[in-house]
């Protein structure tokens, strides 16, 4: 990881309660980052680690009324927790945009294409009529869409699941945004198509020296499209690295069975995969030590009462984890 | 005797009937402006073979349109209008109608004997007299003479017969011969009399218009340019408007709004006892009605001064029989079944059978809240009371008519002459016996009161007849047919609402 | 579009030829002899028979229902046997208040419901939004009839803003028509409002927890613009089904309220008709609004389409 200028991004002991009937429900529970321009940053865990709360959290578009944030969000020096709501949808989409997981629901299903592109050109560069509509085509090619003129008159149903996600990328993408959070871009589509897509993002980033969240459950996505990797469980980060440092030399017990669960490209068809034995604990009333203590091989009695600070493992203090009872990768062995 | 008849009759044709003095003398009417009336059902129309009955509204409309041969005035005196005489033969067969020389229909045609003539002989069609046959009585036919003479034949002496042409009544309503031969279907909804109004506009299930009529005999009594009739079904709604300005009277208002109404300086009570009752009446051909004594039983049993409280806001007068003490044919003491549950539960142990019964009401408040009283009385003696609601209208009165009831709530109606009250409804012969009572005393009383041509026989006849209705009681009597009308203070000159009818032929208003 | 346009339409035809054919034999098999209740229970068999004559009751049934029908595709529905008046006549009289009664109070209903919806569904369990609940739960119990008697007295009794009671047609006098018009349609809105408002705040809920709404967040656009323009048309599937029953109700159900108001419209007339025994009014009112029903039925469809792209295929 090379230092190049100060961070676009500085997420500073981010907190998101959700408020439930049973009480808070810690979504996201200290989680601290940072991202430069250009750079992407995994983000994995299973489904419901909090990694979709995180990124809805830095975009500002959870209900104000049903969570509450606390922390500190520095996008370019500027705090976005302490925004007004106005300025906060300033940035929005022109210059923080996001593409959700699912095409199929994240696109109004009773509006055309051209329409969603060119409302977000209204909004933030005041493109009305045909200039809307020549830069939406011009979205349109860039995203690698054939007939792009013919594609804007067209409705989310008329198109299939890639290019569905096509136009998610080319709204996403609409105002040259600064950062892109892609929450699981990939997960709803065909394993052809997920190659495509995810080479069009790192195109885009790279054409406009973009800045990306990537968001996955698949460590095998996030290995080859990250520059850095933040591992999530139960809301917070248990392990960060370079990517290269993670996946050579993983420390967190957590990290490793994620590792081990991944579909393996070398194993034939139909393998089962191996799924981490148990369930993600309760987050409105998490246990007090190390939350995946229960779940852990090599939990103690200090994993079930005390928890792990998330701390480096090496001088540089580039590789941080939050573990009692760290695993000797092969790679740090050797 | 027979050389006696001709004055007699002439006398009972035109007896005074529901004498009441009149009220404070009245300013000098003005002229011009508009009255709205707010009526509580429809009009029908104005052609009597296609209405075939006429309501309440439909009477007052024609009224309007083709006025009376006769009137009364608030004394009772009769004072011509289209007809300016009538008389009998000795023999009381034959009657001759001399009309006002010179009369015109609204539209500038002359107003013959021949149009009147021609109208009866209409109606008296063989194949639709049916429908009249009870008000058409025993007239034969009718003949015109000359332009301004009519003779009436009859089949038999009919001593009610003379009031035909003294009432507001549908059957008289002579429109011209080309007029009735020629509109088709039409007829009914396009009138053409020679009343002080014409109907100029009639929008259905809305308003009627009718402007002063310049045709009209007598100018000096039309004082309004435009009476307008609107159909306002609610009883609330019509208070409200009456209120708010937007009608100048209505009729039938619900009791607490007679009482709001005398406490309101904004508003004028107009109030008129008149003969007839509301009743409820008894199938004596079924079981347990047959026998009097529980019919008996039912009248003791009600406490009628509650019912008077309660359904009424103790606006009113009880009935002891038809004709009140406003009327020539009241009679003082008929013995009418005084409230007495004891006497009741003594009558009906007498019988000893259970006793259940179904009592026929219309859902609305003036029926449904005395009838529900009703049914808390009879339960005190004993006696199990279903109540079946049914809407106004043919199927209510169909199933009295057939014999087809126990009890049903019904109204006798005031009109100028027992005879009408009581020949068809209480004679064992009438086809028209509602009440199947078969009674000779009864028949005796009322073949007297029809035939005699003598007022102090028919009275005393009149007399026995209700002594001996309480003694069967065929009917419950309920309320004298008492009639109100809530006006606004500028409205003038409304005479006394004879049968509950609002004449508003000579009405005036203050400008507003 | 068009193909669903026209499959729609061929459906229509066939469901009012079948609705004709219903509601002329609903009529026509109805226990009770007309020729009887015109005449009265003592008429003469030879009367009844020439009435019947008259009245073309001694032909057979399907020669009766063809002609019948042949009137009704001309617009002729005949005569009414009480008051000899042609009963298209009567029908068209009473058309054009009922209609206007019908769009007056559904426009007001929607104007009510439509923004109160979306304001607590956005809203959603604030004090707001239980407030709203609350008044639309109140007035859902409250009978129609009541609500018209309070704002007659309100509006026409006490502030003398408007007319208590009367109708002036719209071509007479515009002013005064909206003028009588206004109180009766506020009450049947004020009962109509509620059932529309809660459908559509569940819905609009619903909508508002979609992944296209996230993504209008993220696009950075205004909450207006998000819930008018974003979640209003996918949650308003209900609220048109809802609105077509309720406007269908209104051509026959609106009595209560023409009642009080002393509204010249259908409803009243059919009432009228049917204690009146007038069975050729009946029968070409029921054809009429049967045929109104279906109607709307096929505007609801068309909006379907309108609204939602994917229902057209």
């Amino acid at each position: 990881m090379t230092d190049a200028g100060p961070a676009l991004l500085e997420v500073n002991n981010l907190t998101t309660h959700f408020h439930t009937p049973r009480g808070p429900l810690r979504a996201v529970d200290g989680v601290s980052f940072s991202l430069r321009r250009g750079q992407t940053l995994g983000i994995v865990g299973e489904s419901g680690s909090g990694k979709s709360a995180l990124a809805r959290t830095i975009i500002g578009i959870l209900s104000k009324r049903r969570t509450t944030t606390t922390g500190r969000i520095a996008f370019e020096g500027r705090d976005l927790l302490t925004l007004s709501e106005p300025d906060m949808r300033d940035i929005r989409g022109r210059d923080i945009a996001m593409v959700f997981q699912d095409p199929t629901s994240s696109l109004n299903p009773v509006k055309r294409i051209g329409v969603q592109i060119t409302e977000v050109l209204a909004r933030h560069l005041g493109l009305r009529g045909c200039a809307a509509r020549s830069r939406a085509t011009e979205l349109l090619t860039s995203v690698g869409l054939s007939l792009p003129e013919e594609r804007l008159h067209q409705y989310p149903h008329q198109l299939s699941g890639g290019m569905r996600q096509r136009v998610a990328i080319a709204i996403a993408l609409a105002c040259d945004p600064k950062l892109l959070i892609a929450d699981e871009p990939t997960t709803s589509l065909d394993v052809t198509i997920q190659a495509q897509i995810l080479d069009l993002l790192h195109r885009r980033q790279k054409a406009h020296d973009m800045a990306m969240i990537l968001i996955s459950h698949d460590l095998g996505v996030v290995a080859g499209y990250t520059d850095a990797v933040a591992v999530m469980y139960a809301g917070q980060v248990v392990e960060q690295a370079s990517t290269r440092s993670l996946f050579r030399n993983c420390r967190m017990p957590y990290t490793a069975a994620l590792m081990r669960s991944a579909p393996n490209l070398s194993d034939p068809p139909h393998t089962r995969l191996r799924a981490i034995a148990g369930r993600p604990p309760d987050m409105v009333l998490p246990p007090p030590g190390c939350r995946f203590g229960p779940r852990c091989d090599h939990a103690t009695d200090i994993c079930r009462n005390e928890r792990p600070t998330l701390s480096a493992s090496d001088a540089v203090g580039a590789h941080l984890y939050a573990c009692w009872h760290p695993v000797a990768s092969p790679g740090a062995s050797a | 005797m027979k050389s006696l008849a001709g004055p007699i009759i002439g006398a009972i044709a035109f007896a005074l009937i529901g004498l009441q003095p009149c009220g404070a003398a009245e300013p000098e009417p003005k002229d011009g402006g508009t009255i709205v009336m707010a009526t509580t059902a429809q009009v029908q129309g104005f052609d009597a073979l296609t209405t075939r009955s006429a309501n309440r509204e439909t009477t007052m409309a024609g009224g309007l349109v083709f006025s009376n041969f006769f009137t009364r005035n608030d004394k009772g005196d009769r004072v011509p209008d289209l007809g300016t005489a009538l008389d009998s033969s000795p023999d009381g067969l034959t009657w001759t109608l001399k009309l006002r020389p010179g009369l015109k229909f609204s539209n500038g045609a002359p107003y013959t004997a021949h149009d009147v003539a021609n109208h009866f002989q209409r109606i008296l069609n063989p194949s639709r007299n049916q429908m009249f046959a009870a008000a058409t009585g025993s007239l034969k036919e009718a003949v015109a003479i000359d332009d301004t003479t009519v003779e009436f034949r009859l089949a038999y002496p009919w001593a009610a017969f003379p009031s035909i042409f003294l009432i507001d009544n549908f059957l008289i309503w002579v429109m011209p011969t080309e007029h009735e031969k020629t509109a088709g279907p039409d007829l009914n909804r396009r009138p053409i009399g020679a009343g002080p109004y014409m109907m100029t506009e009639w929008k259905q299930d809305d308003s009627i218009t009718f402007e002063k009529n310049p045709n009209y005999w007598n100018p000096k009594a039309q004082h309004l340019d435009k009476i307008v009739i609107r159909f306002l079904p609610d009883p609330t709604a019509r208070f409200t408007a009456l209120k708010t300005g937007d009608i100048d009277i209505f009729y039938e208002p619900l009791g607490k709004q007679v009482v709001a109404a005398r406490g309101d300086k904004g508003l004028k009570v107009v109030e008129y006892v008149g003969t007839g009752a509301s009743t409820v009446n008894i199938n004596t051909s079924v079981p347990p009605f047959d026998d009097v004594r529980v019919r008996q039983a039912l009248a003791h049993a009600l406490d009628r001064n509650i019912e008077l409280k309660v359904g009424f806001d103790g606006v009113g007068t009880l009935a002891t029989s038809f004709w009140g003490a406003n009327s020539e044919w009241h009679c003082p003491d008929v013995g009418y079944p005084e409230y007495n549950p004891e006497k009741a539960k003594a009558l009906l142990q007498e019988y000893g059978k259970p006793v259940k019964i179904v009592l026929q009401v219309q859902p609305t408040a003036i029926m449904s809240i005395p009838a529900q009283l009703y049914q808390s009385f009879w339960q005190k003696v004993g006696i199990e009371t279903e109540i079946r609601s049914i809407q106004g209208g043919p199927s209510y009165i169909n199933p009295v008519l057939r014999g087809d009831y126990q009890l049903a709530m019904w109204e006798v109606a005031d009109v100028p002459d027992p005879d009408f009250q009581v020949y068809q409804a209480f004679f064992s012969k009438s086809g028209g016996n509602i009440t199947r009572i078969k009674d000779p005393v009864l028949d005796q009383a009322i073949e007297t009161g029809r035939r005699s041509l003598d007022v102090d026989v028919r009275k005393k006849a009149y007399c026995d007849f209700s002594k001996e209705m309480a003694l069967q009681m065929p009917i419950l009597l309920r309320m004298q047919s008492n009639y109100f009308a809530i006006t606004l203070p500028r409205v003038h000159n409304i005479p006394l609402m004879r049968r509950g009818l609002v004449r508003l032929n000579e009405a005036w208003v203050d400008p507003r | 579009m068009m193909s669903y346009f026209l499959r729609k339409l061929l459906r229509l035809g066939v469901v009012l030829l079948v609705v004709a054919a219903a509601s002329f034999l609903l009529m026509t098999l109805l226990p009770g002899d007309v020729a009887l209740a015109l005449l009265g229970n003592d008429a003469t068999p030879e009367a009844v028979a020439q009435v019947r004559a008259e009245l073309g009751l001694d032909q057979p049934l399907l020669l009766r229902y063809l002609h019948w029908l042949g009137g009704f595709l001309r617009g002729d529905l005949g005569r009414s046997y009480i008051t000899q008046v042609p009963v298209m006549e009567s029908i068209l009289d009473r058309l054009p208040v009922t209609i206007e009664l019908m769009l007056l109070s559904q426009g007001l209903a929607l104007l009510i419901a439509v923004p109160a919806g979306v304001l607590c569904a956005y809203k959603a369990g604030s004090r707001i939004d239980q407030f709203a609940n609350a008044v639309a739960l109140l007035l859902l119990a409250a009978p129609v009839f009541i609500l018209a008697i309070l704002l007659m007295f309100l509006f026409a009794l006490k502030l003398r803003w408007l007319p208590s009671t009367g109708y002036v047609p719209f071509m007479t006098d515009p002013v005064r028509n909206l003028a009588h018009l206004a109180l009766p349609a506020l009450a049947i809105a004020l009962a109509e409002w509620p059932s529309l408002f809660a459908v559509l705040r569940a819905d609009m809920i619903r909508t508002l927890q979609q992944d296209y709404i996230a993504l209008a967040k993220a696009k950075g656009l205004g909450p207006a613009f998000i819930l008018f323009r974003h979640a209003l048309r996918p949650s308003s599937f209900t609220l048109v089904t809802i609105s077509g029953l309720q406007i269908a109700a209104t051509i026959a159900g609106a009595l209560v309220v023409e009642t009080i108001f002393g509204l010249p419209g259908i409803g009243r007339m059919l009432t009228g008709a049917v204690y009146n025994r007038d069975m050729m009014l009946v029968q070409g009112c029921v054809a009429v609004i049967s045929v109104g029903y279906v109607l709307i039925n096929f505007g609801v469809d068309l909006i379907y389409a309108l609204l939602d792209p994917r229902v057209r295929q």
